[in-house]
């Protein structure tokens, strides 16, 4: 969110804090991000791979 | 006890903006004898964002997530509405179209991986009325209901029939019957599964603004005190943009908006901090005060 809106909008950013605050008192939004291991992360990446190497849509 | 694979999505997860909805309903389970036992290294549904930017690509990681539900055996909830819709529509894609089945198959075998079409991607809210059924609900009831006017409100996302939902898709019940069941007064609410404007409240905030202006409209001029939700999007956007409808159109709405796993969970009488109430941006202490013990 935070790079959409610094790349988009950077005023539009500012207007946003209070509410990024507001979530953040709520503890609605973390600063911390949960992760996957390092093997799923591997076998994320060449399912993605594969699946980009065949086209878009239908 | 009732077993179902979990697949919590990044709303509910641990670090999620709605983990109150993942807290509450793992609280409630545990009340109800249910255990849901999440996906190891679960990855990202993908939803609208890469849908659009690759379709093929969006179907093979929902399809990794259900590969991963295979190998456990049971039916996967996934409470969120958007990766309900997202897992569902590529297991019936899946099944439904050679040419998707195909570029599943390869991808997966890629990262080592095969799914034969054999889970079933259900809602929570699904479970608890079918599995669970309202009698055996309404027995749990511990605390006093009566009178608490609440608007229950589905969004347009997993009431859609094409993916296998059970409810009606333009004017669903479930959840009017689990609040009544519960002892509460389902308001009506015509606009129950209309849309809050979901992720387009990032891009187009004003039309978003509308939308969500004519959900607290109609669910305030029927009565409603607390409304109720079951997609973690469609509650985060009435609930903390109220304020924000409240300066763009000069009204003074207060209305909390609680998942329905929450109000559960508040009826059979669980500690408070348990269903995490205290993460909703409009207070609802005041809505909640006339819930008693029952007598």
């Amino acid at each position: 969110m935070v790079r959409y809106y610094l790349r988009t909008s950077p005023f539009k950013a500012m207007k946003m804090l209070p509410m990024a605050l507001g979530l953040l008192t709520h503890k609605r939004i973390s600063v911390k991000m949960g992760k996957m291991s390092a093997p799923a992360v591997k076998q994320l990446q060449a399912i993605i791979d594969k699946a980009e190497s065949t086209g878009g849509g239908w | 006890m009732k077993q179902y694979s979990y697949y919590p999505g990044c709303a509910l997860a641990e670090e999620g903006f709605g983990r109150a909805f993942g807290a509450s309903t793992l609280a409630v389970n545990k009340f109800l004898d249910i255990q849901f036992m999440e996906l190891e290294d679960w990855n990202c549904c993908g939803s609208v964002p890469y849908d659009t930017l690759h379709e093929t690509a969006s179907f093979c990681i929902c399809a990794r997530n259900l590969a991963l539900a295979e190998k456990n055996g049971f039916d996967l909830v996934a409470p969120c509405s958007s990766c309900y819709v997202f897992l569902s529509r590529t297991n019936v894609y899946f099944k439904k179209y050679p040419q998707i089945k195909s570029a599943v198959d390869e991808a997966l075998k890629a990262g080592g991986l095969e799914y034969h079409g054999n889970v079933k991607v259900r809602k929570v809210l699904d479970v608890y009325v079918n599995d669970i059924g309202y009698d055996t609900i309404a027995a749990k009831v511990k605390k006093n209901l009566s009178g608490l006017k609440v608007a229950c409100y589905y969004g347009c996302q997993e009431v859609r029939p094409v993916f296998g939902g059970r409810d009606h898709p333009e004017y669903p019940r479930y959840m009017d019957k689990l609040t009544m069941a519960l002892g509460a007064e389902a308001i009506p609410f015509p606009l129950k599964s209309r849309c809050c404007g979901s992720s387009l409240i990032i891009s187009e905030e004003a039309s978003s603004l509308k939308l969500i202006k004519e959900l607290l409209d109609s669910a305030i001029s029927n009565g409603a005190e607390v409304m109720v939700t079951s997609c973690p999007l469609c509650q985060l956007n009435v609930d903390a943009y109220q304020a924000a409808v409240n300066r763009k159109y000069k009204t003074d709405y207060h209305l909390p908006v609680l998942f329905f796993t929450q109000l559960m969970g508040l009826a059979f009488g669980l500690p408070e901090k348990e269903l995490g109430l205290e993460m909703c941006v409009v207070p609802a202490r005041k809505a909640l005060a006339k819930i008693g013990d029952r007598g």
